[in-house]
C-alpha cells in the first residue's frame, strides 16, 4: 500500500478538511464504483490517515458534509451554464438540462441524498436545496408570466428531481422524461 | 371475523391521536388495538414494517374510492382529473394518518414500498395519456405521478384544498401532451 505524501500536505485542520473533501469529490465523480474509504480518501488527498477522524470522528459527519459540497458543486454548475443568460424558458430549460447533468456526474449525490434522508441534518441541507431550486424554478417562470408560478415551480422540482431518480437508477440520461418536462413548457401559453 | 394483523393496522388511525411516529411502540399499538404486545411482535418485524402495512392500506382505500368514481368515465383526461381529485380528498381526509405516512417516508423500507404503489399508478396514468396521443406517456405518467404526491403534501401542510396547485396540475394535463 502506498504511503500518503506528506512533502506538501495541508498542516492545519481546516486546509485538510478542504483537501479531504476535494479529494472526496474527485473520487465519487471519477470512479463512483470503489468505496471511499479514509484511507483511499487521505491517499488521494496526501494528507496523514489520522487527518480524517481529527476532522470527522464519525463516518456519517462526513457523508453529511460531503453531501453538501456536492450540492454546492450541482448548484454552481447550473449558475455557471445559465451565467448572463436573460430570465425565460431558454435559461430553465438549461437550467434543468444542468441540474440533471451535474446530478448525473455525481451519482454520490443521489446515493447519499436516499441514505441522509433520515437523519435529521441530511434532511435539512436536502429540504433547503429543494427549496433553492424551487424558489430558481419560481423566478423563470415569473418571468414568463407563467399562471401559478409558485405551485407550478413546486410541482415542476418533484418532476425534475424523479427525473434525477430515474436518471440515477438507470445509470443514464432518460430523454423520454426529459422531453415531458420541457414538452410542458414549449407548448407555451396559447 | 377480522384477523389480528387487521385488527392492528384498524386501530392506526386512531393512534395517530395519541401518539406521534416517534412515540409509536410494539406495547402502545398492541395496546390501541385491544390485544397485547405478543400479537403485534408475532405479526409485524417493526413498527416501520406495521407503518407500511398502514401506508398500503390506506392506497388500498384510496384506490377503492378512485375506482368507484371513475367506474363509467371514459378513458382520457377527465377520469385521469376525476381520480386525481378523489385522490387529493382522500389523503386531505385521512390528515393525522398522512402524517405519520409523510415522515415515515425517510425510511428506506417505507419509500421502497411506496415506489411500487406508485409505479403502479404512473402506469394506470400512462395508459390514460396514452389514448390522447401523449408521447412517452409512462414517462409523463411517472412525472405526473411525482407531482401529485408533491401536490398532497402542499395540501397536507395547508389542511385544505389548495386550488393554485390543483390549477397547475391541471395545466399540466391539458398542455404537457402533443405538440399545439
Amino acid at each position: 500500500m502506498p504511503s500518503p505524501s506528506t512533502a506538501s500536505a495541508p498542516a492545519d485542520p481546516e486546509s485538510q478538511r478542504r483537501a479531504l473533501l476535494a479529494a472526496a469529490s474527485r473520487l465519487v465523480r471519477q470512479k463512483p464504483a470503489e468505496p471511499l474509504t479514509p484511507t483511499r480518501l487521505c491517499q488521494e488527498a496526501g494528507v496523514s490517515e489520522a487527518a480524517f477522524a481529527t476532522n470527522w470522528p464519525e463516518a456519517l459527519a462526513f457523508e453529511r458534509q460531503l453531501l453538501v459540497s456536492l450540492l454546492d458543486e450541482v448548484r454552481d454548475s447550473v449558475a455557471k451554464t445559465t451565467l448572463g443568460m436573460a430570465p425565460g424558458l431558454a435559461r430553465l430549460k438549461l437550467a434543468v438540462e444542468a441540474y440533471l447533468d451535474a446530478n448525473r456526474a455525481r451519482p454520490a449525490v443521489r446515493a447519499l441524498a436516499l441514505k441522509l434522508q433520515a437523519d435529521a441534518d441530511g434532511a435539512a441541507t436536502l429540504r433547503s436545496r429543494v427549496a433553492g431550486f424551487t424558489l430558481m424554478m419560481e423566478m423563470e417562470l415569473q418571468a414568463m408570466q407563467w399562471p401559478h408560478p409558485a405551485a407550478t415551480a413546486r410541482l415542476f422540482t418533484a418532476a425534475v428531481l424523479e427525473t434525477a431518480y430515474a436518471e440515477h437508477e438507470a445509470g443514464a440520461k432518460v430523454p423520454a422524461l426529459r422531453d415531458c418536462v420541457f414538452r410542458y413548457f414549449d407548448n407555451g401559453r396559447a | 371475523m377480522s384477523s389480528i394483523r387487521d385488527t392492528l393496522l384498524a386501530a392506526g388511525p386512531q393512534l395517530t391521536t395519541r401518539y406521534t411516529l416517534a412515540e409509536l411502540s410494539p406495547a402502545r399499538i398492541g395496546e390501541g388495538a385491544g390485544l397485547d404486545e405478543r400479537a403485534f411482535t408475532e405479526t409485524f418485524d417493526s413498527v416501520l414494517d406495521y407503518i407500511n402495512g398502514l401506508q398500503q392500506r390506506f392506497m388500498d382505500g384510496l384506490r377503492d374510492r378512485i375506482f368507484k368514481l371513475t367506474l363509467d368515465a371514459p378513458p382520457g383526461l377527465l377520469r385521469v382529473k376525476l381520480a386525481s381529485e378523489a385522490y387529493l380528498s382522500g389523503c386531505l381526509e385521512q390528515r393525522a394518518l398522512r402524517s405519520w405516512l409523510i415522515e415515515a417516508r425517510a425510511q428506506p423500507l417505507v419509500a421502497a414500498g411506496l415506489r411500487k404503489q406508485n409505479q403502479v399508478y404512473w402506469l394506470i396514468v400512462g395508459s390514460e395519456l396514452a389514448t390522447k396521443g401523449w408521447p412517452h406517456p409512462q414517462a409523463a405518467g411517472r412525472l405526473y405521478l411525482a407531482m401529485i404526491n408533491e401536490a398532497s403534501v402542499v395540501e397536507h401542510r395547508a389542511g385544505q384544498v389548495v386550488t393554485s396547485v390543483r390549477e397547475a396540475l391541471w395545466d399540466f394535463l391539458e398542455r404537457g401532451g402533443p405538440r399545439t
